[in-house]
């Protein structure tokens, strides 16, 4: 563990604090998200709403523009035509009343004087003035009815003076003269003062008078000298049916030239003649362009729907329609102009009418943009706050934490330290005021204090019991030696013997054993064998052991036969046995002169002979119960005659009854086995053998049992040679 | 490890053994057979599970025939060969009543 500006890093505070921290980073992004989730839904509602509005609006002002549209339109069209054509009807009765005039002066020919016409000039500029002109090389003084027609002059110029409208009126006749009336006589004079020639009969009016025979409007035409546009009215005259000339009425056209210069960007105003041909449009032509330059027939125009519709309003007032040119969406009203045979065509640009529809919704869109925006700016601003607010809510929450587990963490950071004191020094854990929280910690440190206290007293009376241990030790080991002491441990024994080779091992499986062997020479002639094992282990078993050794070798000392001494020991041991332990005892004594070997058992694991061509193999002598377990026994005694090379193995159960860790004993069969590995070996070979497989097969497990064992070799009888 | 089962019918007592009779286990047994033997006429040592007994085992044995000699009798029960082996080695096979 660190310390950084104070905090234990690794310690229980920075636990809590990352506890903390991680509580409110979770209640922070918790917040954030829902904070975020909400305005995202505001926001598309808002959105939406405004879709909304802008389709009811684009879908009521669409609405209501084809209303209005219908409503304004119609009528204004419908006024238009009721306007050019008033104006039309008084020209064509103008025109009528000049052909019926004409057509009466000539009809009185002969009855009139001729009256003289001037020739155009400057002077007459400026006001109605009658005059001549000539198509080239005619000679206006030749002509038959000029002197007649002139008579029309003053109900001409009566006619010019009382209409605006009517720019010039004449009359054009067949011989190539024509006799006009305007105000702009100064005009028709070439810069030499000579009257322009006039081609009278080229003139559309004079041949479309005589090819419609009868009233006849030209199209749009401008006027020879002036440039002017305007329209000529004409009517043929007769005399006679033959026609002599033809009318004119030149009407400017003031309603209509208003109607058309009225109109504004996206918004045309077209006058259509009897022939489907556009007679009057914008200037350029408008959308209809291209057909006015080809002359082409409106009526046949390859949009079915507009030529529908201008069929139509040569008859009567469409009303308002829509059609699409090009692409483009156009309102159309058409009227007709009975008077002249025309029509009158309104056509609007429909996305014109939409201007304000989409103003609107400009507008409208604007102020939701800009609501909009304050939205997301309020958005953005009480984001901004909740992070301020949070960002302070964190830092005082974790400086609040910080503090407060301190406060926790202090006296466990005292406690621990004092630990550590006590754990260093092995001083005894004190409990001091700072521990007394009212709570767990208080609790921890008692708990400490008294383990402190256990803790001593359990070191305490550990050393004492370790000491304890160790003079036990000591003892034992001292008991060890003098046990080890007690039987006989010098190999070979009886160095000067050469008639038997004997050796002998024990191996308590603690400090001291309850097995023994025995071997001692009775007299010079009688070896005694002993093997024994008392019952149990340890101590109990040594001082067991001890005694029954004593006993057995002192008996045997007194020269009785083997099956005397276990009765006689049996009795001395039965008399003083409160622990009521027992020894099992194999005795044998073998006369070395002879060979002759005479045994007893009590309760003993059986001998093992080798005789000598044979191998190892186990005897099973007759047995007694064990010494010390009952008195007043009698035990048996049997004799074996050894032959020179008998080899006798004895052992205590430590053997056989050995133990590997798979709980499986080592017997006699392996015990047997060990010993006819290498039967011919020296009996401490053999015994070495045995003890080594020993070993191999408990493979570690701990000894379990005392390991006893005794080989005699009995080689020949000294004297027997 | 030595398992010790007591059943008691009457004046008659059946203690069943399983595991191995040895100086660690052979304390337990004579303390059970202590608090038991009184007022019992028939002891039967129930062997069928007796894995091993060693020579410490053969002295609680041995106590306990002492016992019910003077107070009645005891038998031995379900003895496997290689526990009957060790009785005729040590001889208890003469002191033992073997059923």
């Amino acid at each position: 563990m660190k310390k950084i500006l104070g905090i234990t890093f690794g310690g229980l505070q920075r636990k809590a604090l990352l506890l903390v921290l991680l509580v409110l980073s979770l209640t922070v992004a918790m917040f954030i998200g829902i904070s975020v989730y909400q305005n995202n839904q505001l926001i598309r509602v808002v959105e939406d709403t405004r879709v909304e509005q802008q389709t009811a609006i684009s879908t009521i002002t669409s609405q209501t523009m084809r209303q209005v549209m219908d409503g304004t339109l119609t009528e204004m069209t419908a006024l238009q035509a009721e306007l050019a054509d008033r104006d039309f009807s008084e020209v064509i009765r103008n025109v009528y009343m000049l052909q019926s005039i004409a057509q009466g002066l000539l009809g009185n020919r002969g009855r009139l004087e001729p009256l003289p016409v001037s020739l155009p000039h400057p002077a007459m500029d400026g006001e109605s003035a009658a005059y001549v002109l000539c198509e080239d090389g005619v000679d206006y003084t030749q002509s038959q009815w000029l002197g007649l027609i002139s008579h029309m002059s003053t109900p001409m110029i009566a006619m010019h003076r009382n209409s605006e409208k009517i720019d010039g009126c004449y009359i054009g006749l067949a011989d190539g003269t024509d006799l006009c009336v305007d105000e702009k006589a100064g005009q028709k004079l070439d810069s030499a003062g000579q009257p322009i020639p006039f081609p009278v009969r080229q003139r559309p009016w004079y041949v479309g008078a005589v090819e419609a025979d009868g009233l006849y409007f030209t199209d749009l035409v401008e006027d020879a000298f002036t440039r002017k546009r305007m329209i000529t009215c004409s009517l043929p005259v007769r005399l006679d049916g033959e026609i002599v000339g033809v009318v004119g009425l030149d009407i400017v056209l003031v309603s209509m030239d208003s109607f058309r210069n009225s109109a504004t960007e996206g918004t045309y105003f077209y006058v259509m003649n009897g022939h489907g041909r556009i007679i009057l449009g914008p200037e350029g032509g408008g959308i209809f362009a291209k057909e006015i330059a080809a002359q082409t027939d409106l009526r046949a125009s390859a949009e079915p729907e507009l030529a529908q519709l201008l069929t139509l309003a040569q008859k009567e007032n469409t009303g308002l329609h829509t059609v699409t040119l090009d692409g483009k969406e156009y309102y159309i009203v058409g009227v007709p102009m009975p008077s002249a045979g025309w029509t009158i065509l309104n056509i609007v640009e429909k996305h014109i009418t939409e201007q304000s529809e989409r103003t609107m919704l400009g507008e409208y869109n604007d102020i939701n943009n800009a609501a909009t925006a304050r939205f997301r700016e309020g958005v953005g601003k009480t984001t901004r706050l909740g992070i301020a607010l949070l960002a302070a809510v964190l830092i005082i929450s974790l400086t609040a934490g910080y503090i407060s587990t301190k406060r926790m963490v202090k006296p466990i950071e005292a406690i621990t330290k004092e630990i550590q004191n006590t754990s260093l020094n092995g001083k005894l854990f004190v409990m001091k005021d700072e521990f007394r929280t009212n709570d767990e910690i208080e609790l921890l440190a008692e708990s400490f204090a008294d383990l402190s206290k256990k803790t001593k007293r359990y070191i305490e009376e550990i050393t004492k019991i370790t000491a304890e241990k160790q003079r036990i030790g000591t003892e034992l080991e001292l008991a060890t030696s003098i046990q080890v002491g007690m039987l006989p441990h010098v190999f070979p024994p009886f160095p000067g013997r050469g008639d038997i080779d004997l050796y002998a091992i024990m191996d308590p499986a603690k400090e001291v054993g309850g097995d023994f062997y025995d071997f001692f020479l009775i007299d010079d002639d009688h070896l005694g064998l002993v093997m024994a094992d008392v019952s149990g282990k340890g101590v109990p078993a040594a001082l067991f052991m001890m005694a029954s050794k004593i006993i057995l070798q002192s008996v045997a000392m007194l020269g009785f036969s083997p099956a005397e001494i276990l009765n006689k020991t049996n009795e001395a041991i039965c008399s003083n046995n409160p622990a009521e332990m027992f020894v099992t005892v194999w005795i044998g004594i073998l006369e070395l002169s002879t060979g002759k070997l005479t045994a007893a058992n009590a309760g003993h694991e059986y001998p093992v002979f080798k005789q000598p061509d044979g191998s190892f193999a186990i005897c099973k002598d007759k047995h007694g119960f064990v010494l010390g377990g009952m008195d007043g026994l009698q035990y048996k005694e049997y004799e074996l005659q050894l032959l020179p090379g008998t080899k006798l193995f004895l052992y205590t159960d430590g053997v056989p009854e050995a133990t590997n860790a798979r709980n499986e004993l080592f017997g006699t069969a392996r015990m047997l086995a060990a010993l006819n590995a290498d039967a011919d070996a020296s009996p401490e070979q053999l015994l070495k053998n045995v003890r080594a497989e020993v070993d191999k097969f408990v493979d570690g497990a701990e000894q379990f049992d005392d390991l006893t064992m005794l080989c005699i070799e009995y080689k020949k009888s000294e004297g027997a040679e | 490890m030595l398992n010790i089962e007591k059943r008691t019918n009457g004046s008659e007592l059946v203690v069943a053994l399983e595991g191995r009779l040895d100086t660690i286990t052979a304390p337990d047994l004579e303390k059970e057979l202590q608090e038991s033997l009184d007022d019992v006429k028939l002891l039967t040592l129930d062997f069928e599970k007796l894995e091993y007994i060693s020579s410490a085992g053969l002295r609680v044995l041995l106590s306990a025939q002492k016992v019910m000699n003077r107070q009645g009798a005891m038998k031995v029960t379900h003895v496997s060969s290689a526990i009957r082996e060790i009785f005729d080695v040590t001889g208890f096979s003469d002191i033992l009543t073997i059923a």
